[in-house]
């Protein structure tokens, strides 16, 4: 008997999607399309979405445990570098676009969702405002002891969002190779700096 | 897409279209503000009733391949084919949901004018 014809995979098919992706984009410049190859994370995280849904608490926490196990503390035990330099990067939108090349410093973008700096009032909303962040969380001086947990914080949250909630839209600054040990000093100081603008 | 403007301050009337949505006066250059949501109708002029426009910045008139490819670019994602499926899918929602929507793009008002009767 011949072969029955083959039905064809309807073109709304999500069956369809992991071809329609592969076959669509390609390496250009410094982007490579594997990036398109996400993690466990955001696999979860899309699959979240795409049902309308949170993810269920079992595995949120799995997910941020696991998050949480990936990042790296500053090598030289040094948390806070220079509020200036982190200024600098906050307001950066710099780097790993296909028109940038590997020696751009990368920014940080962080004014594109949160409020910082007060002076600067181009800022996006999808974040929560940093204004005052070390003034309101009490910390007076980033060295004490009484502040160790918010610096560790601070530079956890940074380093990798979603330690700290699974499915954050917050990009994951250290883990993704976004941003150097020194850079996350950089803004951990701008937020946490008693002298940073942020906590004036 | 309706064939009136959505450009100019004085709406015309709308034809046969849903109740505007609170954005529907929109102009483009504010509509730049407050990033549409385009899961649903934007509205008159927003999204894909924007384009082709001329970029920011940018002297050449954008179709929406380019104007695609440059919100990949800014997504850090790889390279966009030109009219690869995921683009034209794409393009295809966006203009779906705008339907009933009226088109704000160069030339469109001249076009308007020219067949108003005089």
């Amino acid at each position: 008997l011949p072969a029955a014809p083959r039905r064809p995979v309807p073109l709304t098919s999500t069956r369809r999607l992991p071809h329609i992706v592969k076959s669509s984009f390609r390496d250009e410049g410094i982007v490579k399309a594997s990036v398109l190859d996400t993690d466990e994370t955001n696999k979860a995280c899309s699959a979240a979405d795409v049902a309308g849904k949170p993810l269920d608490e079992k595995t949120a926490k799995a997910i941020e445990a696991a998050n949480m196990k990936t990042i790296k503390w500053p090598s030289n035990g040094k948390f806070l570098g220079s509020w200036q330099e982190g200024e600098k990067l906050a307001q950066s939108g710099r780097g790993l676009t296909w028109t940038d090349d590997a020696k751009t410093p990368n920014g940080g973008n962080c004014y594109n969702c949160h409020q910082i700096d007060k002076k600067e009032i181009s800022f996006g909303t999808i974040g929560p405002s940093l204004y005052n962040f070390g003034k309101l969380r009490g910390v007076s001086d980033p060295n004490s002891p009484a502040s160790k947990a918010m610096v560790e914080y601070t530079w956890g949250k940074i380093w990798n969002a979603k330690a700290y909630n699974a499915c954050s839209n917050m990009p994951r600054a250290g883990h993704m190779g976004i941003m150097t040990e020194a850079q996350v000093a950089d803004l951990v100081a701008l937020l946490l700096d008693p002298k940073s603008p942020v906590n004036q | 897409m309706k064939s009136a403007s959505a450009c100019s301050s004085s709406a015309p009337v709308r034809m046969t279209s849903p109740a505007p949505p609170a954005t529907a006066r929109t102009t483009h250059a504010s509509a730049c503000r407050i990033l549409p949501n385009l899961t649903k109708n934007p509205g008159d002029g927003i999204g894909f009733a924007a384009w082709p426009a001329y970029r920011v910045s940018n002297g050449q008139m954008w179709g929406m391949q380019q104007r695609l490819n440059d919100c990949y670019r800014q997504q850090r994602f790889p390279y966009p084919g030109f009219a690869s499926d995921a683009t034209v899918a794409l393009g295809v929602y966006l203009g779906v949901n705008s339907q009933g929507s009226r088109l704000c793009c160069p030339g469109h008002q001249a076009l308007i004018d020219q067949e108003k009767p005089s």
